[in-house]
């Protein structure tokens, strides 16, 4: 059954189910089409004019195009969350109950405020956005709201895409992009072949052009032919055929981004294939491009080929009265088209002269009257084409005029050169084929059909032979020469003598509206006055004229700007060059990019062996770089920062434990260790005695501060090494990196061991009882354990090491067991720590002993400073060179920075001092900034606010006046220099 | 996305390495601070082939030299770096 309002729906033909009618709504009406239409042939069927309005002029525009390269019908489909902006509707496949609605366009799209914008126009010509909202400074965060309100694509969805997402990596010998002719018939040869084949196409059926015409393969029609080479492929087993997937780039190493939208009942919406090939056919086909004249954006001027796609395809005509207008034969294949649509056909405007039009375009215009050398001078019609006006190119005012509401344009055509373009090597512009044809640079890559510049049916069939054949012979593979021998019918005339003018609008360009972009609505005018202005390289005129800066990303103008601007400058197309094709060739959703790398999935999340009993002790979990990490442990009713200072005051009181696990933890094996140690920190360590820790500096080679951390000499040859949980990863590159490449004669084996001993820190006064609670085995007491000392022993059954390691600033020891028994300690622990009320502390209670000790971390360890800026300087050998120490005195000389960390206190003894602040000195230098904050707290030991800080010079350290500015937080605090450390300065406590 | 053959474990995705620059060896510890100069920030970027330091860290754990076409991307070849030139 047709549908009564499907007035341009033609009784018969087209690749739809008629038996399967749909229903959809489209700005609020309802409409029926059939399954196998996509929205515009849906909305061309029911006779459905205007779809969206332009960008900027906000001008009624329709559908021109059957494919990805739609510049006007741009349209949101979906509503709720489920919506999706800027979709072409030549790419939306109708379904049952679709809702899509115009954009640009307020209140409808057929009455439409913006409009009015059209009749400033004049104003808002190449590089308006520059040149109108310049001035006054900082006025432009006001213009660009009321831009964005104005102009702006569709609105992006709120709330949480229901939609899944899915990514595949896959691999395959042959990868064929494009199932048209060429790429069938690459296809077909290697069908068999034992090789495995992946061929992806972006429609929903195999076919490309062969959809579109009526020629035949073979004594079948094209699709038919298609459908059976595709059909064969499917059914063979190592071959993978994928629909409505479109390649969007050509990466490194053959790895080939494909895109594919996923229809009916599939749980996934979208897929990106990531698919590395040995070898790919790039078969993408042409697009035909359209003539620039004035009017020619108006709804009803159409790109010649999309007639016969619009019949074949769907069984539409897409109009009732039709000119065709061209500067080249293949313009003439649409006449047949449209008079087997039941369109009639006025005239035929060949802008070429009577001489250079071919026989057999003559013969395809049969009665039809041709208007040689002349162009189409205007048009005119409200929401549609009504009338053309045509003058011969001599002359300056249109001869005659003629009633159509279809105008049939047909420019050349430019083969879709993209995915190879993306590889880096430019097009070049074939003068004769006058189109900007690739070459493939690299091996295993071939270029086959229209998209290597074979406008005729056989040629393209027989290249993709080839093809095939060159992928056969580079995998090893039999390649006997043969050809492609079935038979061909195309009647398909190729764009023979086609000839400028690229605009047929000279002269009038500067009044009339000849658009060159019509998404981005710039116009000849436009490019004229940029060039003008000085703007006359493509990749700037692209960027000031926003001329192919839209969602089709120039498919259909980028190549007609090149040949105006070289008929403007009088410079060659070649010597112009094309501007830089980049992926992705037609836009993919976010979705489809990340896939299912959102929420949690985002990043990975690494978990400590005491995560599940950091929860059950009521642990406030943040995340610390990739890993999960106890914030505080808050108790009933008991706020953050009370329970941050009660755990600070119970450790300093009594005893508490705190989780060790995420240190980076190296073990070190070999007679070497020692002279490696020396080499890579600042301090020496080859004097360590075995049972001994000690403090190291690792510098980076240009002598900055890299990491700090433990050494422990565990025996004579064997030796651990920690490393900050931040840089565990790029310490362990680091050392392995100088062992295996800078001094591979050191006999040196280094072992990572983080993630095979988990360990807890126990601090406080009442450490030394807690431990001998838990271990055996093992002496503790001060003699036989001393600060800064290493045993082994048991924890339990368990193998033990023991660290007698202070961070905290209180008798403090680390004990490690196997990561797997981590639960045995925890709760060991535990028990021998009741008697003492311990308490389990997070991060921020970590973090703030530290800073009461000065210890530095993250926040002064930051990548530019020395040792000497941090205090450390003491501890950098003089008598040996270390990696680092060659340039360590040079910058420290040469640097207009010299860095103190200095320890501040709040002048008036109770405001906390602002954290990320800036330092500042109130009696010199105004307002410049001289420092910043590190590390605040208002310390629950000491009772009063301190920070530490960096100075930029030593020499402000006697500033009277400093003071802590956090223009963020809008605060200024006063503050002064105070000795560090803040807390039990002699070290007293942990070496109890 | 480049396909790196690993010397030890063969054709691997680029995502299981990090890149590590130059393979030119350090300057010995006790060089001037010229050399270190030069070796650090004085870099040849080049228009072609490169010798490159590559680290094996979702894999072996082993850095190796591979030679890479700074335009064409192609690797002709891969190294432990105790073979390094």
């Amino acid at each position: 059954m047709s549908g009564e309002g499907q007035i341009r729906r033609l009784a018969q033909g087209g690749m739809i189910d008629r038996a399967a009618p749909l229903t959809f709504r489209f700005n609020g009406r309802a409409f029926e089409g059939f399954a196998g239409d996509t929205l515009a042939s849906a909305l061309i069927a029911n006779g459905v004019d205007v779809v969206a309005r332009s960008f900027k002029l906000h001008r009624p525009r329709g559908v021109m195009t059957d494919g990805p390269e739609e510049p006007n019908a741009i349209v949101t489909v979906g509503e709720g969350p489920d919506r999706t902006p800027n979709l072409k509707a030549t790419e939306v496949p109708l379904t049952q109950g679709l809702v899509a609605t115009s954009q640009n366009c307020w209140p409808s799209v057929n009455h439409d405020f913006g409009a009015v914008t059209g009749l400033m126009s004049p104003l808002l010509g190449a590089g308006f956005y520059y040149k109108t909202f310049m001035a006054p400074q900082g006025a432009w965060t006001i213009y660009e709201n009321l831009i964005r309100r104005a102009a702006g694509l569709g609105r992006a969805t709120e709330g949480l895409d229901p939609d899944t997402y899915e990514h595949r990596h896959a691999q395959c010998d042959v990868l064929i992009i494009g199932a048209g002719p060429a790429g069938l018939a690459a296809a077909q040869r290697l069908a068999g072949s034992g090789l495995r084949i992946m061929l992806c196409d972006e429609r929903s059926s195999p076919g490309g052009a062969l959809q579109a015409t009526g020629e035949t393969i073979g004594g079948e029609p094209g699709a038919l032919w298609a459908r059976t080479v595709a059909q064969s492929l499917d059914s063979s087993g190592d071959t993978t055929v994928l629909q409505n997937a479109t390649a969007v780039w050509l990466a490194d190493h053959r790895l080939v981004t494909i895109a594919q939208r996923l229809e009916g009942d599939s749980p996934v919406a979208q897929r990106l294939w990531f698919v590395r090939a040995r070898h790919i056919i790039v078969a993408t086909g042409a697009i035909e491009r359209p003539l620039c004249f004035s009017g020619n954006d108006r709804p009803g001027v159409m790109l010649s080929s999309a007639v016969g796609a619009y019949r074949h395809r769907y069984g539409v005509a897409v109009g009732a009265r039709a000119v065709v207008h061209a500067n080249n034969d293949s313009g003439y294949n649409c006449l047949a088209e449209l008079e087997a649509a039941g369109i009639d056909v006025a005239t035929v405007v060949d802008l070429r002269p009577d001489a250079r039009i071919g026989e057999a375009a003559r013969v395809l215009a049969d009665t039809i009257p041709i208007h040689a050398d002349s162009h189409v001078m205007a048009t005119s019609g409200r929401k549609r084409l009504q009338r053309v006006e045509v003058g011969s190119n001599a002359d300056t005012v249109a001869q005659r005029s003629f009633d159509a509401d279809l105008l049939c344009v047909a420019g050349g055509w430019s083969p879709t050169v993209h995915l190879l373009a993306h590889r880096g090597t430019p097009a070049q512009f074939d003068p004769d084929a006058a189109a900007f044809l690739a070459q493939p640079s690299e091996d295993h890559l071939d270029l086959a059909g229209s998209a290597a510049g074979h406008m005729e049916l056989a040629a393209c069939l027989e290249s993709g032979w080839q093809a095939a054949g060159n992928a056969l012979a580079s995998l090893g593979h039999d390649a006997t020469y043969r050809t492609f021998d079935q038979s061909v019918v195309s009647g398909q005339l190729p764009p023979g003598n086609l000839a400028g003018p690229w605009c047929s609008a000279q002269g009038v360009r500067k009044r009339r509206k000849a658009f060159v972009d019509l998404q981005n609505d710039v116009t000849a005018a436009d490019l004229e006055s940029a060039i003008a202005e000085g703007y006359d390289a493509v990749e700037h005129l692209k960027r000031y004229t926003t001329n192919g800066m839209g969602t089709d990303q120039g498919k259909l103008s980028n190549v007609l700007a090149i040949g105006i601007v070289a008929e403007i400058t009088g410079r060659p197309i070649a010597e112009i060059g094309h501007t830089t094709f980049r992926p992705p060739y037609t836009p993919v959703t976010f979705g489809a990019l990340t896939g299912p790398h959102t929420g949690s999935n985002l990043l990975v999340t690494r978990r400590t062996p005491f995560h599940d009993l950091h929860l059950a002790a009521g642990a406030v979990m943040e995340p610390a770089g990739a890993w999960l990490y106890p914030k505080c442990y808050p108790r009933e009713g008991e706020t953050i920062d009370a329970a941050i200072r009660r755990e600070v005051l119970s450790v300093r009181g009594s005893v508490g434990v705190v989780d060790m696990a995420t240190l980076g933890k190296f073990e070190l094996h070999g007679p070497d260790v020692g002279e490696f140690l020396d080499r890579v920190y600042a301090n020496r360590l080859s004097t360590l005695a075995v049972g001994r820790c000690r403090y190291a500096v690792m510098l980076r080679e240009d002598g900055v501060v890299f990491d700090d951390g433990t050494v422990t000499r565990m025996a004579d040859d064997i030796w651990h090494v920690t490393a900050t949980t931040s840089h565990a990863g790029s310490v362990y590159r680091h050392l392995t990196r100088l062992l295996q490449v800078e001094w591979p004669e050191l006999e040196v084996c280094l072992i990572d061991v983080s993630e095979q001993w988990a360990g807890l820190a126990i601090a406080g006064p009442r450490a030394r009882d807690v431990l001998a609670g838990v271990v055996s085995d093992v002496a503790t007491e001060p003699d036989a354990l001393p600060f800064m000392g290493f045993r082994k022993g048991r924890a339990g059954r368990h193998d033990a090491r023991i660290y007698r390691i202070s961070f905290s600033g209180e008798l403090a020891y680390e004990v490690f067991v196997p990561a797997h028994v981590a639960a045995d300690l925890w709760h060991a622990v535990m028990e021998a720590g009741t008697p003492f009320d311990i308490c389990a502390y997070g991060y921020e209670a970590l973090d703030v002993m530290r800073i009461e000790k000065s210890h530095v971390a993250d926040g002064e360890i930051d990548g530019r400073n020395v040792p000497g800026d941090l205090g450390l300087g003491r501890m950098a050998k003089r008598d040996r060179p270390f990696l680092g120490s060659a340039l360590l005195q040079h910058y420290g000389e040469q640097r207009k920075r010299q860095p103190a960390l200095i320890g501040l206190t709040a002048l008036d003894g109770i405001t906390r001092i602002p954290g990320g602040a800036v330092l500042i000195d109130r009696n010199a230098g105004g307002r410049k900034p001289i420092g910043h904050v590190t590390a605040t707290i208002i310390s629950p030991t000491l009772g009063k606010p301190i920070a530490m800080a960096v100075l930029d010079c030593d020499s402000h350290r006697t500033s009277q006046c400093l003071c802590a500015v956090s223009p963020a937080a809008g605060l200024e605090v006063d503050v002064a220099v105070t000795a560090m450390p803040f807390f039990d300065p002699a070290g007293d406590r942990m070496r109890a | 996305m480049l396909i790196i053959p690993c010397p030890w474990c063969g054709e691997r995705d680029e995502s299981e390495f990090s890149y590590g620059g130059r393979a030119k060896p350090l300057p010995p510890l006790d060089a001037p601070a010229n050399d270190w100069q030069t070796a650090l920030h004085v870099h040849e970027n080049p228009d072609g082939w490169h010798e490159e330091l590559w680290f094996h860290g979702f894999g072996c754990n082993q850095w190796l030299v591979a030679r890479r076409h700074t335009r064409t991307q192609e690797i002709s070849g891969t190294r432990a770096p105790g073979e390094m030139s």
